[in-house]
């Protein structure tokens, strides 16, 4: 989990020397001030801190009412202090309510906050030079944005639980200096011992935590692939080893429970003794008379509240380790500086003269322009060329000046979005999104064109699942490849680019839609690139340009 | 079984107390232990007021430093024991919770993978995803977090009435003058609870899916452009989150403020009840003072208890979610009985010994919904020992054909044989799906899925046979870690591995279904060898979805629509001059008409019809 920390060690990458916009700190800030959170977050920890205030007040009050009321046996005492016990009360529950209430936005909008940048972030037209994988990118965008905005809590519930002990030592100061004094050199001590108990089993609590994931983790998989398994007779296999994932996680979650639990127990430990000792020391003192039975009896109130507080103030240091290490993956994220790098010179606008659309294949002599209403052909050397020309027709990779000139600007000026607008090039393994599958064809408000849906052999597709308004699921599972990828082609085709780019968008399909296909796309009157090895596809193209060495299989010739 | 899209059962509330009682009851005797632990823990820490209520007494007796000192060391005692029999109890008491949970995740996925067909084709994944996942977590989560605490709260609240009995009864029943509040505050409480947290929940985890598709599809959200479209979606999704989260808080702070109440309540119950006592001589001041202490003592636990029962609440609703899923596995338990005849696994085949069954399909009608005719009325004869090639547009049910043949499903009418006269037991079936997967975990996890005893040995010659030696050239060789989090593969790549496990897994019917189309002769060459090896000597039936194969294969059959339109061999079809004529010269670009005809645009309903 330290990986990014250990890479950009604070700053020491290229940046070195400049302050780093989104440091831990300043993540910190978002969470806790942006936006009107710092003076919301203020009155929230205000009203906490009054909250805890008057928690450690009952027991002080306890004492008193015996010591006033019960012990001399005073009607009209009584009454009056349990007034003053009500009062205590309402102020307790109308400022913790009156807290929590306000510290929702203060929490929800610090993590939303947080998460729209990341997500941003990752969106980035000019994409990411180190960019993270789905699995870091999901953790980052939901785990660790949730911790870093869980700051505000950390400040607000610390900021409380030092209000009480406070409040308790100083009530146990003004009865008697030394017990005031030994609770709070006990506090330090507990934070110490605590910090040292808890720092073993915290790295062990977190590596049994990954073995308690792995149950979920092979039961997805056997899941999402349970057709494959199936057709293999592997249902047997697959059930063995979810148990034994199962038993790892049984055993990882047993462990982490077990952690947990001795830290428990040595906080109960430590919180007894303390207790234990403060009430035979106050016991001693009272018996010397340096204390009333009252004072006594808050003594001992206030050590059984404080008891419960000290465990809290051995998770401190805990709770803000998690949140630094989380703010550092975040910093590292939005600091990393984009793979396409922004134009150096300033740009060029005056377009320069030719066609409005000109791509200059790397290793390839003449320069490609695709002619209005053309259907062109391109043959790549094999499936990691095709992805790549497609990358460089959407400008996802790096582009050398002068490869590609859109409206006789060269794309390295304009960059990447304006490229985007003007050249349709999405990739192979295009995203279906949940939702109906109109949702997925086009822009809302957007209105489908039959043709394009005819040509892309959509209708088939629409017939079967029900209409437009069908829902396809998450990430489209509820249609086949083939259904997919037809819907892939047809959101391709609806765009208004000059030039839509498309990487072999029929691999899933069978040869005889595979031609319908070939056919209604050479009816459109759209302008595109077609980077494919079909024999079906390609016979249907105006013109085709071999950029690959090897000839496409099978023997015949490209037209 | 369940038409449509459809989600698993939900089993009853009663249902679901039964199995559970059933499933602890099992471990009756660890059960009673860890809970007498914790009962006992939770006994010797009670010990802690009456012994500060014994210091009050002592110093008000003037009794001696030697008694207060005494108290003091049972006070620290008192800690160590309950700190011990907490630990000891709870370890217990975790220990058990768990194994049984573990058998109970394990029942469910057991069951999850063999539900028939059927069911799993109509049933979303992700229903069965996330009941073996994020409802397994749900209860995992409250058995390790929630109900130690909620044990340990309840006995510390059982345990402290009972203490306040031994001092006076009457205090006792004083300090229950707050349960009516609480029992009222608690009934509010869960009424609405379940609804505003399961919709913070269910919009939490649409936003969850929002953030997971746009990470996903980063890429076509960049080539589209439409960024702004998915942030914005996340933002609503955030912000209908957060304003269900008010209405959460409204109704927890409801619910705090009579707690508070109820707290006040009793404390002043009991210490104007220990005033009446006290000045009757009934008690002592130290008995009064164990009193308050005893109940102040309760405002934790109550509140813990209290404000868990909305994660109790929810544990129990993943429970009843996945005792839905195992009772449908005592129905269907016995069905999944055909899956091990067609093992494959325990037997050292070499082509001399293999059986050959043929395979014989005699009119058979199928639909997925009873309404729409994926088959109609077909048949077909594969001999023994040769492969058919099944072409035809999607829709036309190539697909489904190929299922029923591997014995995935029945058919609605009609009856699909696969027959060796010289063999008693029926022949192995298998299937290479269209689907790409690769298993997490190594390179032998993934080929010793399809035939669990295979030595490495194995392993390395089917990789070999299959012409796939790319994947021994790896880091680690077998021992490599494929995918996201090792060795990245291609489609290619993990479709060559697919056809490598089914010469690993050695069937007598094989049944590919497999549709990677890749671009480059290279990988082409090598799937399509791997796929004559796995072909080779086997009764085969073969999915084209390219036309090589089904140049190569013994003979052809083309389905339209969900009937047979043709059949026969590569070259008596070419002759024939019909559809499958016409689409081999489009494909090979060598024919009279290189150029379809067929406009989609003027007449829809001839798409299927070819020039």
């Amino acid at each position: 989990m330290n990986r990014t920390a250990t890479a950009r060690p604070g700053g020491h990458g290229p940046h070195a020397g400049v302050r780093e916009p989104n440091s831990v700190p300043a993540l910190f800030r978002v969470a806790l001030l942006r936006d009107g959170r710092g003076r919301r977050l203020t009155l929230v920890t205000l009203a906490f801190m009054v909250h805890q205030l008057c928690e450690a007040l009952v027991p002080v009050l306890i004492g008193v009412v015996i010591d006033r009321a019960l012990a001399p046996s005073d009607r009209s005492a009584l009454f009056w202090w349990l007034g003053v016990l009500g009062v205590v009360f309402v102020v307790l529950s109308l400022s913790y309510q009156r807290a929590s209430a306000a510290m929702v936005d203060v929490y929800g909008y610090g993590e939303h906050e947080l998460r729209q940048r990341v997500m941003t972030r990752l969106l980035d037209p000019r994409s990411l030079r180190r960019g993270p994988g789905p699995g870091e990118a999901l953790s980052l965008v939901s785990s660790d944005t949730y911790r870093v905005a869980g700051v505000s809590w950390s400040v607000v519930q610390q900021a409380s639980t030092v209000t009480a002990i406070l409040t308790a030592s100083t009530a146990l100061l003004l009865i008697s200096v030394p017990l005031g004094l030994g609770v709070i050199a006990s506090t330090v001590l507990v934070l110490v011992v605590m910090r040292r108990v808890s720092m073993p089993l915290e790295a062990r609590g977190l590596a049994e935590q990954s073995s308690a994931a792995r149950a979920g983790e092979v039961a997805t998989d056997m899941i999402t692939g349970l057709r494959v398994v199936v057709g293999m007779n592997a249902r047997p296999e697959a059930a063995r080893r979810y148990r034994a994932a199962s038993e790892e996680s049984r055993r990882g979650a047993v462990a982490t429970s077990r952690a947990v639990l001795a830290y428990g127990s040595v906080s109960l430990l430590l919180s007894g003794v303390f207790l234990a000792a403060l009430s035979t020391a106050s016991g001693y003192l009272a018996l010397d008379g340096a204390l009333t039975i009252g004072q006594l009896v808050t003594v001992l109130g206030l050590a059984q509240f404080l008891q419960g507080s000290l465990a809290h103030v051995g998770t401190f240091a805990s709770n803000w380790i998690h949140k630094r290490a989380s703010a550092r993956r975040l910093g590292g994220l939005l600091d990393e500086p984009p793979l396409i790098a922004p134009a150096e010179s300033p740009a060029e606008t005056t377009p320069a003269p030719g066609p409005a659309l000109r791509w200059h294949p790397p290793g390839h002599g003449e320069p490609l322009d695709p002619l209005p209403g053309e259907l062109l052909g391109v043959v790549p050397r094999d499936a990691g060329h095709a992805r790549e020309l497609s990358d460089r027709l959407g400008y996802r990779v790096p582009l050398p000046r002068g490869e590609l000139l859109v409206g006789g600007v060269d794309a390295v000026d304009l960059g990447p979005d304006p490229v985007r607008a003007r050249i349709t090039a999405p990739p192979h393994h295009g995203a279906v999104f949940s939702g109906t599958l109109r949702s997925n064809l086009t822009p809302p408000g957007g209105e489908s064109d039959p043709a394009v849906i005819a040509a892309a052999m959509l209708d088939d597709v629409l017939e079967l699942v029900g209409g437009g308004q069908a829902e396809v699921g998450e990430h489209g599972r509820r249609l086949s490849g083939g259904q997919r990828q037809r819907l892939l082609l047809a959101r391709a085709l609806h765009t208004d680019a000059d030039l839509v780019v498309l990487d072999e968008p029929t691999t899933a399909v069978d040869p005889v839609t595979e031609q319908h296909i070939a056919a209604g796309l050479r009816g459109l009157p759209s302008t595109t690139l077609l980077i494919t090895t079909s024999r079906i596809l390609l016979s249907a193209c105006d013109r085709v340009v071999d950029l690959g060495a090897a000839r496409p299989e099978p023997n015949g010739t490209t037209r | 079984m369940t038409p449509a899209h459809g989600t698993l059962p939900v089993a009853g509330a009663r249902r679901t107390r039964q199995e559970l009682v059933r499933r602890l009851g099992a471990h009756r005797g660890r059960l009673a232990a860890s809970l007498l632990t914790l009962l006992g823990g939770t006994t010797v820490t009670l010990a802690t007021p009456p012994l500060l209520g014994g210091i009050v007494d002592a110093v008000a007796d003037s009794g001696g430093k030697d008694r207060v000192l005494v108290l003091g060391v049972a006070l620290v005692l008192v800690a160590v024991a309950g700190a011990a029999l907490a630990y000891a109890g709870g370890r217990m008491l975790v220990v058990l919770v768990q194994g049984v949970l573990a058998a109970l995740r394990e029942d469910v996925f057991e069951t999850a993978v063999h539900l028939p067909a059927s069911t799993l084709e109509s049933s979303d994944s992700s229903d069965v995803v996330s009941r073996v996942t994020r409802d397994v977590e749900a209860i995992s989560d409250a058995a390790s977090d929630v109900l130690p605490d909620v044990t340990a709260a309840s006995f510390t609240i059982g345990l402290s009435l009972v203490g306040l009995a031994v001092l006076d009864f009457r205090l006792a029943l004083a300090g229950l003058v707050c349960l009516p509040v609480h029992v009222l505050a608690t009934r509010r409480f869960l009424a609405r609870s379940h609804l505003v947290y399961g919709d913070v929940r269910r919009l939490e985890s649409a936003r969850g899916q929002s953030v997971i598709e746009a990470v996903h599809g980063a890429e076509t959200i960049r080539a589209y452009r439409t960024q702004d479209r998915h942030l914005g979606a996340l933002a609503a999704h955030s912000e209908l989150a957060v304003a269900r989260q008010r209405d959460g808080v409204r109704l927890r702070n409801r619910f705090t403020g009579l707690l508070n109440a109820a707290e006040f309540l009793g404390l002043a119950a009991v210490l104007v009840t220990g005033f009446a006592l006290l000045g009757s001589g009934a008690v002592s001041v130290g008995t009064a003072t164990a009193a308050a202490l005893y109940f102040h003592r309760l405002f934790g636990p109550v509140g813990a208890l209290l404000g868990s029962l909305d994660d109790i609440q929810r544990a129990t609703a993943g429970l009843s979610r996945l005792v839905g899923v195992t009772d449908l596995g005592r129905d269907t338990r016995d069905s999944d009985a055909g899956d091990r005849i067609g093992d494959a696994h325990e037997r050292s085949a070499t082509a001399d010994t293999r059986h050959r069954p043929a395979v014989d399909v005699k009119g058979v009608s199928f639909s997925y919904d009873g309404t729409r005719q994926a088959l109609r009325d077909v048949s077909l004869h594969v001999p023994a020992g040769t492969s058919l090639a099944l072409v035809g547009a999607s829709g036309s049910g190539k697909s489904t054909l190929a299922h029923l043949i591997a014995g995935l499903g029945e058919p609605d009418r009609g009856e699909i044989t696969t027959t060796d006269a010289e063999a008693a037991r029926a022949p192995s079936r298998y299937l290479v799906t269209q689907e790409v997967h690769l298993f997490g975990g190594t390179l032998a996890d993934n080929l010793r899925i399809a035939r669990p005893t295979a030595t490495d040995d194995e392993l390395r010659r089917a990789l070999r046979e299959a012409g796939a030696d790319w994947a021994l050239e790896t880091p680690s060789g077998l021992g490599t870690v494929l995918g996201a989090g090792g060795t990245p593969l291609d489609d290619g790549s993990v479709q060559h591995l697919a056809l490598a496990r089914a010469l690993l897994a050695d069937p007598d019917l094989v049944v590919l279904d497999e549709a990677t189309a890749q671009s480059g002769p290279q990988t082409r060459t090598l799937l399509r060898t791997a796929l004559e090896r796995v072909v080779r000597g086997r009764t085969s039936v073969i999915v084209a979805h390219r036309l090589e194969q089904a140049r190569d294969a013994d003979r052809i059959l083309i389905l339209r629509r969900g009937e047979v339109a043709e059949q026969g061999t590569h070259d008596e079809l070419l002759a024939s001059a019909g559809e499958y004529a016409a689409l081999w010269h489009a494909y090979t670009g060598t024919g009279p008409s290189s150029r379809p005809r067929t406009d989609p645009h003027t007449d829809p309903h001839t798409k299927e019809q070819h020039p």
